[in-house]
């Protein structure tokens, strides 16, 4: 098994969406930042969509683990 | 040796009487099985444990107060005396009260213990921590082999597929199963970034679920700090755990239900998001691209050539009105000249010669001929019409 990076949960990626969101909401963000901010969006959408479209269950069964400590 | 021979129906009386007497209004605790309600009335069972067995009846009147049909399977305690089945010299017990032994037992057990805990403050809202709604990685503390087990990775694979589970095989019945239940939490609580651990087991008789419902175990999900979903048995089995859990699922599969929003929420959310940024990035860059026309038009309007363009323009307009002027002034004139010289027309001597009058003039001197006298014999004149001249000569 390859070994998996280590991504943002789903828990950050919302709540970093959700601050974008917001403070795109507030409507006082320069142009360039608000570019900036969609960008930002943007990608973690990408990775949101990506991990839900590529996720498999991973079990872990922890005696196995403990065995082969 | 002194012989002291029986009948058959003698020993077996005398047996049966010493039996009743010895045994009378006892209990008796064991495993039903070959139950028969007889047409009769009666019924026939027998009890057991791991080494012998005893044949019951539950004659028709004593019996027929029961309040629940005894099944293959229960564990009673029955009240009664013993005896004997004379003609066939068999021993029974003849039975006049049955109580399920180990519901009762565990049901009085558990009742006391919802008590004691309830008091102790195990089950108050205030302690209950709030379950993640999109947790990342989960624990399940159950049995390797059990229906729960399979029953929750099925819908976690078809629901949230990106979670990552960690199993802790337990045991969820018998001897220690409490303790290794309890021990199973605490171990998933000293892994890092466990979201939530859901326990439990599938249905069972209440002594299977019993290790649910045990002080130990209690107190291993009340310390947890990790959030902890009690899934036991079906819908209607209630359990300790269930109540000192942070939630309560009904079943293995509604655990894993409520443990985690689905990808298909999770990405109607996403595609909102989505679109909100969209919408957002789009209206402020045209809102940018109309202030950025505004004040380019502006600035457009104070370039040096655009000033001059725009005095250039009104001196055009300026010079189009006077030419315009000029024109209707001329015009105006035009149209009285014309009218003068229709006039002078009128009154000239072309009307005359239209009317057949003509106008001699001497060839001569060009002068008009006003009298005859004027000209000589011989003396050649024009004569002037209407459309044109005759030459002529003064005869006479």
């Amino acid at each position: 098994m390859t070994k998996v990076k280590e991504t943002k949960s789903f828990e950050n990626i919302f709540e970093d969406l959700e601050n974008i969101v917001n403070k795109m909401d507030e409507g006082e963000v320069h142009l360039e930042e608000s570019l900036e901010l969609f960008e930002k969006g943007m990608s973690l959408v990408e990775e949101g969509k990506s991990k839900l479209d590529e996720a498999e269950l991973k079990i872990k069964n922890l005696t196995k683990i403990s065995k082969s400590l | 040796m002194e012989r002291t021979l029986y009948s058959v129906s003698d020993l077996v009386s005398k047996t049966r009487a010493l039996l009743e007497l010895s045994f009378k209004n006892i209990y008796v605790e064991g495993e039903v099985s070959n139950v028969h309600y007889h047409s009769s009335g009666h019924l026939y069972f027998v009890i057991k444990d791991s080494l012998s067995e005893l044949k019951c009846v539950m004659f028709k009147n004593a019996n027929s107060i029961l309040r629940f049909r005894i099944e293959n399977g229960m564990r009673l305690v029955s009240f009664g005396s013993m005896s004997m089945f004379e003609q066939r010299g068999q021993l029974q017990f003849v039975t006049k009260r049955v109580e399920i032994s180990g519901i009762g037992a565990l049901y009085q057990a558990f009742e006391s213990l919802k008590t004691k805990l309830f008091n102790d403050g195990l089950f108050s809202v205030d302690s209950k921590l709030k379950i993640k709604q999109i947790p990342k990685k989960i624990g399940i503390v159950t049995s390797i082999e059990g229906a729960a087990l399979k029953d929750i990775l099925h819908v976690l694979r078809r629901r949230s597929p990106f979670l990552e589970v960690i199993i802790r095989p337990a045991k969820v019945q018998g001897e220690n199963a409490a303790q290794d239940i309890s021990a199973g939490i605490i171990e998933l609580s000293k892994l890092e970034n466990i979201d939530t651990i859901i326990i439990g087991r599938g249905g069972g008789s209440i002594e299977d679920l019993w290790a649910f419902n045990e002080e130990v175990l209690a107190k291993a999900i009340f310390k947890c700090t990790i959030p902890i979903i009690s899934a036991v048995g079906h819908e209607t089995d209630f359990t300790i755990s269930d109540f000192v859990s942070d939630l309560r699922a009904a079943t293995p599969t509604e655990a894993a239900e409520i443990i985690c929003l689905s990808s298909e929420h999770l990405m109607g959310n996403i595609l909102s998001f989505q679109e909100k940024l969209i919408n957002y990035v789009s209206s402020h860059l045209k809102m940018k691209k109309i202030y950025i026309n505004n004040k380019l038009n502006h600035l457009m309007l104070l370039q040096p050539s655009n000033v001059i363009k725009s005095k250039q323009a009104s001196l055009g307009t300026f010079y189009n009105f006077l030419v315009k002027h000029i024109n209707e002034v001329t015009e105006l004139k035009k149209i009285r000249f014309v009218g003068i010289i229709n006039q002078l027309h009128s009154i000239g001597p072309e009307n005359v010669l239209g009317r057949g009058y003509s106008i001699a003039v001497d060839k001569k001197t060009k002068r008009i001929v006003r009298t005859a006298s004027e000209l000589s014999i011989n003396d050649e004149f024009i004569l002037k019409t209407s459309n044109g001249s005759l030459e002529a000569k003064k005869i006479k």
